[in-house]
């Protein structure tokens, strides 16, 4: 490893202060992977220096205890350099979700600058009632560059099932370019909607049936994917990045993302507040079967509605469709 | 691994006059042809390219892992037969000695074995259109595999999985049944990720088929490399941040029938770190042409 | 799982089960609308399922569901990419899960009727497909049809000469079509019919009683198929019914 590579590790985590509230009970960071709180359950990552580059290793974990909820985000993209190091910038990102407990990560897009070399690696372990919103943002080289190497791996898992195991390639040969990996797009970006708002239909009958699954919103170039396990997928490729952040918004406001602002607070606060037996506004939503975790009212878009009810025999709600896929 | 003693079968398996219902698949080529992306015989080397390193990967790998599976699985299952006790073949990472958990259970471990590994494809694959497209022909290869190579390991994944396994899942397992090493399933995995779309754009696009064959035949290299790759993942199981990786959240009670204690070490445990590490290579453009070949009112191909 | 069902050996095994019929013939020559005929006559007496090869889809089977013949349920489409014929002949794996999967949702049926794509004369079905077999044939194509012969006019169990309306208006002389068609068919029945004149083509109809009846005296009485002979059990994606949400 090249000299003046540069290890960093930083800590967050939360734990149920009473009544419904979370304090942070650990902020522990290193440069340049600085973070501040910056909210009751907000933490922003503050990068206080360059890169990261080639050679360098950042280490970021996430523990949100049971019942608590966090937001992580980010003040700026973070600038993927290239440096003298002949082995790749690492960033890995662990965060736990205990049960009942809400996690909003949503940094800003990751750019890859010309010659660098990328891992992003995030695991993400959710209790089986935990709710993510996690949102993931890819540029590929800065305006009019090509881009530099990137992989980023995702896994997210509940109660140790797999949920969404996924990893992105950005610069290589075989998928620059391909009209079947991201086209002529110059970012990739998605958003993991997870919890159990957003578990498939119960299984109505004992007989397994390949026609449960849910149906997709498609949009222009973005779509949210309902997965086999209790999530949904916004995916988007873009021109730019505003243009992917706005996809990325539709997707997710299709698929029931909550508005950005307050996070989890408030449906913690309501979950914590309403008496036993007696489920909270955002459990109503996820009981009647509606998309939306936090929403206050189920979101009207394709998903919910065919969310509710199990899916006739013939799953399509698009009349123009007559057939199967 | 040898890849000599099923090199036959192999042929059978990856021909495309298999009768599993392949043919009836454009791999997201239609909708492609629809939008425009893909017009000739550049942007379709372009696709299939992209579409190897991507779907061609991850099906590889998880047809590898499923015929690794299958082979294990014969044994672990003639073994509760003949109560001989004695696993011949232990999974990639699996403790060793695992004499606690032979005998009672035999049948259900692997049936929440085939599942996990199933779920692992549905964690691999986010597009729902896609998910049954996979369903779809795992089911018709199976039920076709069922009858030209009848094996006990394909009646476990047919009973494990009733709505139809993912298709690399069933193909790796039908792989097995006919004597074909985990290496040559990896192979004819990859081979139909690229052939299938293939044909379908010389029918829908009438390019020349001698052209499109050309552009196969370029993909050769890289279809041998990303069988090797697959195998590579499966036997590696190095999780890129490189470090063992405990689940902080263990499934409460995993699947009825499972000894509680399998899932810290013993061969369950064994198979599932191995499968967590397989490539996930996404294609968000495959994702959506999936997605938006549903909406197609006059589509010729199912997917 | 019932050891019957687990006999993989010949799932095409016929004790117990319905008849099933393929219909046949080049584009336009009225397969659909013989289809949509013998629902209406056969509906009332027998139980049936339908499976659609489209080009487009489900473009037939709208058609079928729109003529309000059968329910809409009992009409599954299967896609074929761009090859009908290998549908029905070379890969017919898509079409027997068609067929596994209305045995199981409506089961036990009496007849289950596979409409194959509009395609040429070579097309036929194979035996691990279909029982039995009709070919529809126009006038409109000339008289010279039969005579050329083909795979589906020589070994289909019935073949269908339809839209005899048509035949003065386009020449077509249908003596010569009877007899070219009873030299190279060894015997086997040819019904010339009009079914926009006739709209039950009663005696094609009476043709596919007789088969269903002989079918039934060999084999038994169809009984419910729960499993598919195959590989799994339960309804599924296989082919969607081809209905409007």
């Amino acid at each position: 490893m090249a000299s003046g590579a540069v290890t960093a590790r930083a800590v967050i985590r939360t734990e149920a202060a009473g009544g419904g509230r979370t304090r942070l009970e650990t902020l522990r960071s290193d440069p340049p992977l600085t973070l501040r709180q910056t909210g009751p359950r907000r933490v922003h990552l503050v990068s206080t220096g360059a890169g990261p580059l080639r050679g360098d290793r950042f280490d970021l974990a996430v523990d949100v205890a049971p019942g608590t909820s966090l937001e992580v985000r980010s003040v700026a993209a973070t600038l993927v350099l290239p440096g003298l190091a002949d082995t790749p910038s690492v960033m890995v990102v662990r965060a736990r979700v205990g049960a009942g407990a809400a996690l909003r990560f949503s940094p800003e897009p990751t750019v890859l600058a010309a010659g660098c070399a990328h891992h992003l690696v995030v695991r993400l372990s959710l209790a089986e009632d935990a709710t993510v919103f996690w949102r993931e943002e890819i540029v590929f080289g800065r305006h009019g560059e090509r881009p530099g190497r990137g992989h980023a791996r995702f896994d997210a898992t509940v109660a140790g099932r797999p949920l969404l195991r996924q990893d992105l390639l950005i610069g290589e040969d075989a998928v620059d370019g391909s009209p079947a990996v991201y086209g002529d797009a110059r970012c990739v970006g998605s958003t993991l909607l997870a919890g159990p708002a957003w578990a498939p239909p119960a299984e109505l009958d004992a007989e397994p049936d390949a026609e449960r699954e849910r149906r997709a919103v498609l949009g222009d170039g973005w779509a949210a994917l309902p997965l086999a396990g209790p999530g949904v997928q916004v995916c988007a490729l873009g021109a730019d990045a505003v243009q992917l952040r706005k996809r990325l918004r539709r997707g997710e406001e299709a698929a029931g993302a909550p508005p950005p602002g307050p996070p989890a607070a408030a449906r913690a606060a309501a979950r914590a507040a309403s008496p036993p037996g007696q489920p909270a506004a955002a459990q109503t939503v996820a009981a009647s079967g509606a998309f939306a975790a936090a929403h206050p009212v189920p979101p009207a878009g394709p998903l919910a509605a065919a969310h509710p009810v199990r899916p006739p025999a013939r799953p399509f709600t698009t009349p123009a469709d007559g057939g199967r896929g | 691994m040898s890849a000599v003693k099923g090199d036959a079968a192999l042929l059978l398996l990856a021909d495309s006059r298999l009768p599993a219902g392949g043919h009836a698949h454009s791999g997201g080529v239609e909708e492609a042809v629809r939008r425009g992306a893909v017009t000739g015989t550049g942007d379709l080397a372009r696709f299939l390219r992209g579409r190897l390193a991507t779907s061609g990967l991850v099906t590889a790998a998880l047809a590898a892992a499923a015929c690794e599976l299958a082979v294990s699985e014969v044994v672990l299952v003639t073994d509760s037969e003949t109560g001989s006790g004695t696993a011949a073949r232990s999974a990639p990472g699996a403790a060793a000695g695992g004499g606690a958990d032979t005998g009672a259970g035999a049948m259900g471990e692997p049936a929440a074995l085939w599942r996990r590994l199933d779920a692992e494809a549905d964690a691999r694959t986010a597009s729902p259109a896609q998910r049954e497209a996979s369903r779809t022909q795992g089911r018709l290869l199976l039920r076709t595999a069922r009858r030209m190579w009848p094996a006990a390991a394909l009646d476990m994944l047919a009973r494990a999985v009733p709505e139809g396994p993912h298709h690399p899942v069933a193909l790796g397992a039908v792989a097995a049944s006919a004597g074909c090493e985990p290496l040559q399933a990896a192979l004819a995995a990859a081979y139909a990720t690229v052939t299938g779309p293939a044909t379908a754009a010389v029918r829908l696009l009438g390019l020349d088929p001698v052209a499109v064959h050309r552009l196969l035949a370029d993909l050769a290299p890289a279809l041998d490399e990303t069988a090797h790759a697959a195998c590579t993942s499966l036997a590696g199981a190095v999780p890129l941040d490189e470090e063992p990786y405990e689940e902080p959240y263990e499934e409460p009670g995993e699947e009825p029938g499972e000894e509680p204690d399998e899932r810290g070490t013993g061969r369950h445990a064994g198979w599932r770190a191995a499968w967590r590490a397989l490539p996930g290579h996404g294609a968000p453009a495959l994702d959506l042409l999936a997605e938006g070949h549903l909406t197609n009112p006059a589509k010729l191909f199912v997917s | 799982m019932g050891a019957h069902h687990d006999d993989l050996h010949d799932p095409a095994e016929p004790h117990g089960r319905a008849l099933r019929l393929g219909i046949g013939g080049p584009v336009g020559s009225g397969k659909t609308a013989l289809v949509a005929a013998l629902c209406r006559s056969l509906g009332p007496t027998l139980r049936l399922g339908v499976v659609t090869n489209d080009i487009y889809t489900t473009e037939d089977a709208d058609f079928l569901r729109r003529a309000g013949v059968v329910d809409p349920g009992r009409i599954l489409a299967v896609q074929t990419g761009c090859c009908p014929h290998t549908a029905i002949r070379d890969d017919i794996a898509a079409n027997l899960d068609a067929v596994e999967t209305l045995e199981e949702r409506f089961g036990p049926l009496d007849l289950v009727i596979v409409e194959s794509g509009g395609d040429n004369l070579t097309a036929t079905f194979s035996r691990g497909l279909a029982d039995r077999q009709i070919f529809v044939l126009d006038v409109s194509g000339g008289d010279k049809v039969p005579r050329k012969g083909g795979p589906g006019v020589t070994s289909a169990d019935l073949l269908v000469v339809n839209k005899t309306d048509l035949a003065p208006m386009v020449g077509a002389d249908l003596t010569v079509m009877s007899r070219d068609a009873a030299a190279v068919r060894d015997g086997k029945p040819v019904l010339f019919t009009s079914i926009r004149e006739d709209r039950s083509a009663h005696t094609v109809a009476e043709w596919v009683v007789t088969m269903v009846d002989a079918w039934r005296r060999e084999h038994g009485e169809p009984h419910h198929h729960t499993a598919h002979s195959g590989s799994h059990g339960g309804s599924h994606a296989g082919p969607h019914p081809a209905t409007a949400p």
